[in-house]
C-alpha cells in the first residue's frame, strides 16, 4: 500500500500536464497598437478554490510577465478575460484555464449587409492541466504565467 | 443552466463525477437572429481524447441529435458552429473541457487596421467541463455535446421570436 502511495505521490508529482496550448494567434499583427486592456476574471466557483485557485495568486504571476511590454492593463475598450474552472477530486485537481482578448463592437456582416453586436477576437489561447490538490494552486498560478508570456511573445511580434 | 443540471443529474445517477463551469451564453443582443446556416466545425482531437474514448464521429452525431428540429441547418459557410474539446486522464479517469462557439469571420476595423483586418466574432459561446470514468468517457462528453447544442437552439428560438414580434 505504501508502495502504491509512493507510485501515486511520484504520478501525481509528474501529473502537471498542459496537453494542448491551443495556438495562439498573430496571423495579421491584430495585437499591433493595442495598448490598454482591462484585465477581467470570470469568477472561481468552489471547486477552484478548495484546489487553492484564486484571483489574487494569478494576477500577481500574471503581472509579472506582463511587464515586459508596455501595455496598461487598467481599462479599455478591450478585455483581457482569464477563465479559469476546476474540478476538485480527492486526489487531484482539473483545471481548464483560457484567456482571450476582445471587445464587444458592432460587426456588419459581410454575407447579409446586417450589423450586430459581438464579440471580437483578437489573441486568445488555453490550455487543461491537473495536479495535486496540494500544488494546484501554484501550478495554474505557474500556468498562467506561461500564458501571458505567450501573450507578451506575440504583442512583441507584432508591435516589434 | 437548466440544461447542465439535468445534465448533472442524469450523470450522478450513470455514476459519473462530473461538475461544470459553464460559461455564460449570450443573446442579449440578438446575435443569433437570421443565422440560418451554420457550419460544423470540430477542433482536431488530441491522443489524450481519444484515449478517453471521444471520437470525431460521435461528436458530430451528438450536434446532429442535439439539432433535430433546429430552426437553422448545419449546412451552412456564413457561420460556423465550432466545438472544441480537449482531454487529459489521470489513472482511471479522464477530464475534458468542451467549448462551442456560434462565430462569423469576416472583415473588421482594428486600431493599426482603420480599413479592416480579417477576425473572429463570436455571436454565441457555452462551454462545460467535465470528469468521468475513462471507459464511459467518450459517451458522456457526447451528452454535453448534445446539451450545449439544445441550449444554443433555445437562444437561437429567443433571438429569432424577439425579431418576429419586433
Amino acid at each position: 500500500m505504501t508502495i502504491f502511495r509512493a507510485r501515486f505521490v511520484l504520478f501525481l508529482a509528474a501529473l502537471l500536464i498542459a496537453p494542448s496550448f491551443a495556438g495562439a494567434q498573430t496571423i495579421d499583427n491584430k495585437l499591433k497598437g493595442v495598448k490598454k486592456l482591462a484585465l477581467t476574471f470570470e469568477p472561481f466557483d468552489a471547486d477552484s478554490i478548495k484546489c487553492g485557485v484564486g484571483e489574487g495568486l494569478l494576477a500577481s504571476a500574471m503581472e509579472r510577465e506582463a511587464k515586459a511590454i508596455p501595455v496598461k492593463f487598467d481599462g479599455s475598450v478591450y478585455i483581457f478575460q482569464v477563465r479559469v474552472a476546476t474540478l476538485a477530486q480527492p486526489a487531484i485537481c482539473f483545471t481548464s484555464a483560457d484567456i482571450s482578448v476582445y471587445r464587444f463592437e458592432e460587426v456588419r456582416l459581410s454575407g447579409d449587409k446586417r450589423d450586430l453586436h459581438a464579440k471580437v477576437i483578437i489573441w486568445e489561447n488555453g490550455t487543461i492541466l491537473g495536479s495535486s490538490p496540494k500544488t494546484h494552486g501554484r501550478d495554474v498560478a505557474r500556468t498562467m504565467a506561461d500564458l501571458m508570456k505567450a501573450f507578451v511573445n506575440d504583442w512583441r511580434k507584432d508591435n516589434g | 443552466m437548466n440544461c447542465f443540471k439535468n445534465f448533472c443529474a442524469v450523470a450522478i445517477a450513470g455514476l459519473v463525477f462530473c461538475t461544470a463551469n459553464n460559461v455564460s451564453a449570450q443573446t442579449r443582443h440578438g446575435t443569433l437572429r437570421d443565422v440560418a446556416n451554420l457550419n460544423v466545425a470540430l477542433e482536431p482531437l488530441d491522443a489524450d481524447a481519444h484515449g478517453c474514448g471521444v471520437s470525431e464521429l460521435e461528436l458530430n452525431n451528438a450536434v446532429q441529435v442535439g439539432a433535430v428540429n433546429a430552426g437553422f441547418a448545419l449546412d451552412g459557410y456564413d457561420y460556423e458552429l465550432y466545438l472544441r474539446v480537449s482531454s487529459m486522464s489521470a489513472e482511471s479517469l479522464c477530464f475534458s473541457s468542451v467549448d462551442m462557439e456560434v462565430r462569423y469571420n469576416g472583415k473588421l476595423k482594428l486600431p493599426a487596421y482603420p480599413r479592416g483586418n480579417t477576425v473572429r466574432a463570436v455571436l454565441w459561446s457555452n462551454g462545460n467541463i467535465v470528469i468521468s470514468p475513462r471507459n464511459q468517457h467518450g459517451g458522456d462528453i457526447a451528452a454535453v455535446v448534445t446539451s450545449l447544442v439544445k441550449g444554443l437552439i433555445a437562444d437561437w428560438i429567443k433571438d429569432n421570436s424577439v425579431h418576429k414580434a419586433g
